[in-house]
């Protein structure tokens, strides 16, 4: 699906269907090419391939001070999957439900990445910009950095986070790309050596069984004297081949992609400061947004835990209250296990001198990870009091782990 | 050297032979048909590469390709110590964060502004940009001995042999000629590929 590419189909030219239900045979059953092709099809494609889509703007926007602005994408890198269009409503990106009637997988978790590169405003140095994604699907501009412009040169906003579909294969979802910014004045996005883009992807979906997860196994190299089963194991009938089980080979893939380990816990309804110091300060996560592997827990808020080994896309993003006449530094990163060799991305910054609408950094970093290790995010900012995390579910610190690889 | 393009898409036809379908796939479409075996190994064990600048690397007001020192990840033998390239074995697109920083032992400057960018055969790959398509841009901190680091990610198109590289930006406000030395937060960039 190299860039440019407007639509995807399976090998026999059917249009791709998403990955509906996880098919498990029984002992016996009659494994049709035609279904058996479909299933592992999907896995092919559906998840080697999954909804992407990723555009710019290519005429500066103008954001007006202190207003919320949706930015039009006039162009795309690609969209395999029709979620956009380049003539109407081109703030809109439509990420497609893997839900349906028939089957388990309700929601969809798609990853989306913004920046918005803003022009040095009418007071410089001083005020705030900040990128943002739009959820239509429970009305919620969830904000990224949000950092001070600085004199002479243009300043570039991150937002990245996973985001909830709606549920049952319903369609009028989208996503926008946001910014904000508090200059006093209008300022434009840059479009020159840099301009504002979104990119949405399809992670996973939610969870689909309660039985215990099957990471996947390497598949095995099949001879002609194997036999096909569906949970059996041991010898062939034939020697020298082997029972080979369908089940444990195949579907449990399909289970594993459809729904790969995630969390996304925030800090909602925290009480919780950050002192002023040069030192880091784990923050605590006191909501469970989504966590249906059970990584995180009310007595140890700060971490997530992983259950299985593998690469792992952590998400963390620290927003917290600021005074106005702000001083010091601030910084954000991510450590696994609180070991001192584990420590990974991170953003700085300095702060607003003269807005009290607050400040927050993001680090986001692809780390390896086994079985019972744990990450956390954390802060660091020296501006000489203590600094109350943001609770709102907008702007509230999260920390999010999703499996990508073994 | 592993240099595996991804699998095709795993199709089934009737009468036709199990063993091969199952492995390999038919390969009757080329690039199109692959087996179920390959496939669902190519998707557990994806190409992925993550490496640091652990040392100083001398750097001045502009951009600059971070040299690699120290290779933590490489199934796919794309990377090379002493090298800014991890050069990509299978095509298709990758999932990259990329941290850039600058001494933190030295003193900022006000309005400083730093930028890490990810660049596909030494341009942007969004074709936006020079260097590379840049990660946020930030104004790090001026006091010395506080860390001065910006991070990004990016997904990104790549070809068999399409060269990765980690871009540094800084204005010319600093006077910081080297890349950060402090475990934890030195430059360093970590892919995995992403989709076919």
């Amino acid at each position: 699906m190299p860039p440019g590419t407007t639509f995807v189909y399976l090998p026999d030219g059917r249009g791709l269907y998403a990955p509906e239900d996880v098919i498990f045979y029984g002992e016996g059953e009659r494994v049709a090419a035609k279904q058996f092709s479909h299933a592992v099809g999907q896995i092919g494609l559906w998840y080697a391939a999954p909804a992407l889509f990723q555009g710019f703007t290519t005429a500066a926007a103008t954001l007006v001070s202190a207003t919320w602005t949706s930015l039009p994408l006039q162009t795309e890198m690609i969209d395999g999957y029709d979620m956009h269009s380049t003539s109407t409503s081109t703030s809109n990106v439509f990420p497609p439900s893997t839900g349906n009637t028939i089957n388990y997988a309700s929601e969809d978790f798609y990853l989306v990445i913004g920046y918005v590169p803003l022009n040095t405003g009418g007071t410089g140095g001083q005020k705030l910009n900040i990128a943002g994604v739009f959820n239509n699907f429970d009305g919620v501009i969830y904000e990224g950095m949000k950092i001070p412009t600085v004199t002479g040169h243009a300043m570039d906003p991150m937002v990245v986070d996973i985001l909830i579909t709606q549920p049952d294969g319903s369609t009028n979802v989208y996503y926008q790309l946001t910014g904000w910014q508090d200059t006093g004045v209008n300022v434009n996005t840059v479009v020159s050596g840099k301009s504002a883009s979104l990119t949405v992807r399809w992670m996973s979906g939610s969870r689909v069984y309660n039985t215990i997860p099957h990471i996947p196994i390497s598949p095995h190299t099949l001879i002609p004297e194997d036999q096909l089963t569906a949970d059996a194991t041991g010898a062939s009938p034939v020697s020298p081949g082997v029972k080979v089980p369908v089940n444990d080979h195949i579907f449990n893939s399909t289970e594993w992609y459809n729904a790969t380990p995630f969390a996304r816990v925030t800090s909602g309804g925290s009480s919780q400061t950050i002192a002023s110091s040069t030192s880091f300060t784990a923050v605590q996560m006191t909501f469970g947004n989504f966590d249906p592997w059970n990584m995180w827990t009310s007595g140890a808020n700060t971490k997530l835990t992983v259950g299985f080994d593998g690469l792992y896309l952590v998400i963390g993003q620290v927003g917290t209250a600021e005074a106005t006449g702000a001083t010091g530094s601030r910084a954000v990163r991510l450590q696994v296990n609180s070991d001192a060799a584990k420590i990974y991305g991170g953003n700085t910054s300095v702060p607003a001198t003269t807005d009290t609408t607050g400040h927050a950094l993001a680090a986001v970093y692809l780390i390896q990870m086994s079985a019972g290790d744990f990450v956390e995010v954390q802060y660091m900012q020296n501006g000489g009091a203590s600094r109350a995390v943001r609770t709102g579910t907008g702007d509230c610190c999260k920390l999010l782990a999703q499996w990508i690889c073994a | 050297m592993v240099n595996t393009p991804p699998p095709g898409i795993p199709v089934f036809f009737p009468g036709l032979d199990t063993v091969t379908q199952w492995n390999t796939g038919l390969g009757t479409q080329a690039g199109n048909s692959g087996g179920v075996r390959d496939t669902l190994t190519f998707m557990r064990d994806r190409p992925k590469f993550r490496a640091r600048r652990t040392t100083a690397q001398t750097i001045a007001a502009g951009h600059q390709f971070i040299t690699w020192n120290t290779i933590d990840i490489d199934n796919y033998g794309g990377g090379a110590v002493s090298s800014s390239v991890y050069t990509v074995q299978a095509q298709g697109w990758y999932l990259c964060t990329g941290r850039v920083s600058l001494l933190a032992s030295a003193a900022g400057a006000a309005n400083l502004i730093l930028i890490p960018a990810i660049a596909v055969n030494g341009v942007s790959p969004s074709g936006i940009g020079s260097n590379g398509w840049e990660g946020p841009e930030v104004p790090p901190p001026t006091a010395a001995n506080i860390p001065k680091a910006a991070n990004g990610i990016w997904q990104i198109y790549a070809l068999v042999g399409d060269q990765i590289q980690l871009d540094l930006f800084y204005s010319t406000e600093s006077a910081i000629t080297s890349t950060d030395t402090v475990a934890g937060w030195t430059p360093e960039i970590s892919l995995v590929w992403a989709g076919k």
